[in-house]
């Protein structure tokens, strides 16, 4: 009996020096992890500060729900305030000061970037909708494409019987270029016919003479590509002379402030972020998600799947390369704007919503 | 009316133009003031008209007055006005309007919404009568010879109803008819009390019209005196010919 | 509608809002001879007065139209007693007087741009679509037919006052020669001053008819501004009838041009008749 008791006591000092020295071994050496950096270039500041302000709140909250993940996450923050100029030397300073791993942007950035990601080969996701920014190598965009956007557009019109179409568009922002060259696209095979083509710059107030020549060719519906104040000042003056056809777009309903000019009518934008988001946003932040910011948070939950799936061990962070190649994998994953696919071309794919202004506010449509 | 200018001094770059000066302008007279190009004549009505700002001294309106610094929209009240080598009419308006430009009051709410009232225009056709432009009243300015321009900017000063008048060369190219018009308004000036200065090349209309004549020499009075006596002066002949 | 009947009214409309700006922009220049840049601010400032008491404050339309058009003709004397008569006395040159006029220009639209952010508002409290009118085949708006009232009586007005009243025969002898205008007593110095407060209001009342028809931004000043100069310039710059000539015929030939061709050509067609008045006809329709 003394003698078990000896070795029982001798196995449990032994086993306690074991694990003491485990255990201190195991303090004394964590694991130690490779932090991936993402940078945002968006405008934190200035009038459109709000689109850039959510974006950030939506990394950030992101990366929370993310929790302990196999990496570090850490972001680097540039405010650009919406100027090509400010926008150019923060892509500078994040690759060559920050060495970020990825960059997100907005605005006039993504243009800028994209470039740049090849040549430093790093990830670059766009909140844009040209469809020569994406190139599934570096490049990434994250905005319901705007072939999709104009398909709902075009299957609408059909389904309403719409065949003369009647067009006020600006021609200084690139995203309404590209979206009237994808109608274009998309009506080819149709019969619906552009009856009325009429240009603007940015800035321009008075539509007058340009509405005194649309109004002969007596389109079913006007579609208009430009934001407020424009769209609104453009919808005002055709009715101020004394037409009554009804109106369209993309998008632009849904931020105006005079929701009155539009009542009743339908248009097409990408779909509204999930109830689970906009909540979880909402009570952390104190407001509803603004424009873009559940982009972002697809963006973060996108790159960190991929990261995480490419990753093979803790100390060392994935390639480019590798990530890349993880993320094309994806094509079926559960984003705040829906169901997302990543195309081979880099486009995530999310979804798009017929909508209706009622009663002065934007109301989603069966379709 | 009198005009007492004391150590009055004005110098540009270095040069002084007027220096140190100090005479006396009487109503009544006709006072011809002459010297060489550069001697300081055009200076000096500059100086008492206030488009220059003067440097040094003082000038003395009746006794009363003494002034360091002239402000030009001050004259009128001071009772002086002046005439240019180089005519200087408002070449935009009427005949007409450039006398009647300045027989008007200042007051704000009377020169909005007031028109010209009949003594103004009384006055203006009575000064255009007298230099023969009253035909001549509704051309605009611009369109005037060389001589009427002369005789109407001699007429916008008449009709100031001032005290002191500064004519700077005002026969200068005049054909002798015009001459006349100006020579008897002149006169009529001088015979109204008021101080007639006349600034003139011309030695013989200086014999003829001035009552008392300073010469000025290199911003300095060289000599004052009587026409007849001062002309004769060594000094001043030398200034002449000297220059 | 008659296609040509509209692109007459619109080019009334346009040609009557551009007179609007040239008219006080020519009584300045005539007076001061130098371009007065600073003179698209106060169109703002007029039309942000009316903004912030009649939508912002809920005071009634007149006296609020009233308070912009004061406040925009206070600010305007303000900036020649404050920036330019100190310049004026210093003797500086035009070329100073139209940098330091760019100057007080950005910093009047800053300010602005703080007190009510740089966002695009309206005058009314809702888009609300314009009664109409038809007149022949065309149509135009009760605000359109408001500004052409305005600037016939405006133009009226001036006209009045420049040759009919003892004010406007000093402000044309400052015109023709501000130191003989001096020296037969005119105060130019306080006439300019009027002539700011006069200018500017008118540019202020512009300010809110622009914003009743469209809207207003702080920015609003430099678009007019430039239409206003060409307008003057093609009349005949420092020429209150140039004014109205050069503001129709800048507003014709822009919605007569994009009949043709497309609306982003507007600017170029209106910088191009600059040029090519500048280039043929420098001293513009009626000369000086």
């Amino acid at each position: 009996m003394k003698k078990t008791a000896k070795i029982i006591i001798g196995v449990v000092a032994a086993v306690m020096v074991v694990s003491a020295a485990y255990v201190h071994s195991m303090s004394k050496k964590p694991v130690v992890k490779d932090t991936f950096k993402i940078g945002m270039i968006a405008p934190l500041t200035g009038d459109a500060g709000f689109v850039g302000v959510g974006m950030k709140n939506a990394l950030l909250m992101a990366r929370e729900q993310w929790g302990d993940g196999r990496y570090n996450y850490e972001f680097v923050f540039e405010d650009d305030q919406l100027d090509p100029k400010l926008s150019a030397s923060a892509a500078q300073k994040l690759l060559n000061v920050d060495k970020v791993d990825a960059i997100v942007t907005v605005g006039h950035a993504p243009r800028i970037t994209v470039p740049l990601a090849r040549q430093h080969d790093i990830i670059h996701f766009a909140i844009a909708v040209q469809k020569d920014i994406p190139d599934g190598v570096n490049n990434f965009t994250h905005w319901a494409p705007s072939v999709k956007l104009n398909g709902l557009l075009i299957k609408e019109m059909q389904k309403r019987g719409i065949k003369k179409v009647g067009v006020f568009r600006t021609t200084s922002l690139e995203a309404w270029v590209a979206y009237y060259n994808d109608f274009l696209d998309g009506i080819k095979n149709t019969d619906i016919r552009v009856v009325t083509d009429q240009t603007f710059k940015k800035g321009e107030k008075d539509f007058r003479s340009l509405i005194a020549r649309a109004k002969p060719t007596n389109p079913d519906i006007y579609l208009i590509f430009v934001e407020t104040p424009e769209l609104e000042i453009v919808a005002k003056q055709i009715r101020e002379a004394g037409i009554n056809t009804p109106f369209t777009t993309l998008e632009g309903f849904e931020v105006t402030e005079q929701p009155e000019l539009f009542e009743g009518y339908w248009y097409v934008s990408p779909v509204e972020p999930s109830e689970e988001f906009s909540k979880a946003y909402e009570a952390r932040f104190g407001k509803r998600p603004p424009v873009c910011s559940p982009n972002a948070y697809d963006i973060f939950n996108l790159l960190a799947t991929a990261v995480e799936r490419a990753g093979s061990s803790p100390s060392k962070k994935p390639a480019t390369e590798q990530i890349v190649r993880e993320l094309k994998k994806i094509k079926s994953f559960p984003g705040a704007l829906g169901d997302l696919l990543v195309s081979d071309n880099g486009m995530v794919m999310s979804g798009v919503q017929l909508k209706m202004i009622k009663n002065g506010k934007p109301v989603a449509l069966e379709h | 009316m009198k005009i007492e200018i004391r150590n009055l001094t004005k110098r540009f770059d270095g040069v002084t133009a007027v220096n140190n000066l100090s005479l006396t302008l009487e109503g009544g007279k006709i006072t011809g003031i002459v010297g060489p190009n550069g001697s300081g004549k055009t200076t000096l009505v500059n100086l008492l008209s206030g488009f220059l700002p003067i440097d040094g001294g003082t000038v003395i309106l009746d006794d009363a007055i003494a002034v360091k610094k002239i402000r030009p929209h001050k004259i009128k009240s001071y009772g002086i006005t002046r005439t240019f080598q180089d005519i200087r009419l408002f070449e935009q308006m009427s005949v007409m309007d450039n006398i009647l430009v300045v027989l008007t009051e200042r007051n704000l709410w009377c020169a909005l919404f007031e028109c010209h009232n009949p003594g103004h225009l009384q006055k203006a056709e009575e000064v255009l009568r007298m230099i023969d432009l009253w035909d001549k009243r509704d051309e605009p300015a611009s369109s005037l010879s060389y001589g009427q321009r002369k005789l109407l900017e001699i007429g916008r000063a008449v009709s100031m109803e001032a005290r002191v008048y500064l004519f700077d060369e005002p026969f200068a190219g005049l054909f002798p008819g015009m001459a006349g018009i100006v020579e008897s308004i002149l006169k009529q000036l001088r015979n109204q009390g008021c101080a007639v200065v006349l600034i003139e090349h011309d030695m013989d209309l200086i014999r003829g019209l001035t009552d008392y004549v300073f010469v000025l020499d290199s911003g300095v009075l060289l000599a004052e005196g009587r026409p007849h006596e001062v002309l004769r002066d060594r000094k001043v002949v030398e200034a002449y010919i000297g220059n | 509608m008659d296609i040509l009947t509209q692109l007459v009214i619109n080019g009334i409309i346009a040609g009557a809002i551009y007179t609007l700006i040239a008219l006080g922009f020519n009584l300045i220049y005539g007076a001061t001879k130098f371009f007065n840049i600073a003179h698209g601010v106060f169109a703002a400032i007029g039309g942000y007065t009316v903004f912030f008491f009649f939508k912002l404050s809920g005071a009634a339309l007149v006296p609020s139209i009233l308070a912009g058009v004061l406040l925009a003709g206070i600010a305007g004397m303000l900036s020649d007693k404050l920036v330019f008569l100190p310049l004026r006395r210093k003797r500086g040159s035009s070329v100073i007087m139209l940098v330091a006029s760019l100057g007080l220009f950005t910093a009047l639209q800053a300010v602005i741009a703080i007190m009510f952010s740089n966002r695009f508002q309206t005058l009314t409290d809702i888009f609300n679509i314009q009664k109409t009118y038809q007149i022949f085949s065309g149509v135009i708006t009760r605000i359109h037919i408001v500004i052409i009232i305005t600037v016939v009586s405006l133009t009226i007005g001036l006209f009045l006052m420049l040759n009919r009243t003892k004010f406007g025969k000093a402000v044309k002898a400052i015109s023709d020669d501000d130191e003989v205008a001096r020296i037969i007593g005119i105060d130019t110095d306080r006439v300019i001053g009027y002539v700011f407060f006069i200018g500017s209001a008118i540019a202020g009342l512009g300010g809110i008819l622009i914003g009743f028809d469209t809207g207003i931004m702080p920015t609003m000043g430099m678009g007019l501004l430039l239409k206003g100069v060409i307008a003057s310039i093609v009349g005949g710059v420092g020429n209150i009838y140039g004014s109205v000539c050069g503001g129709l015929l800048l507003g014709f030939v822009e919605n007569f041009g994009v009949w043709k061709i497309s609306g982003e050509w507007k600017d170029a067609i209106a910088f191009g008749l600059l040029i090519i008045f500048l280039l043929f006809r420098p001293q513009g329709v009626l000369g000086k």
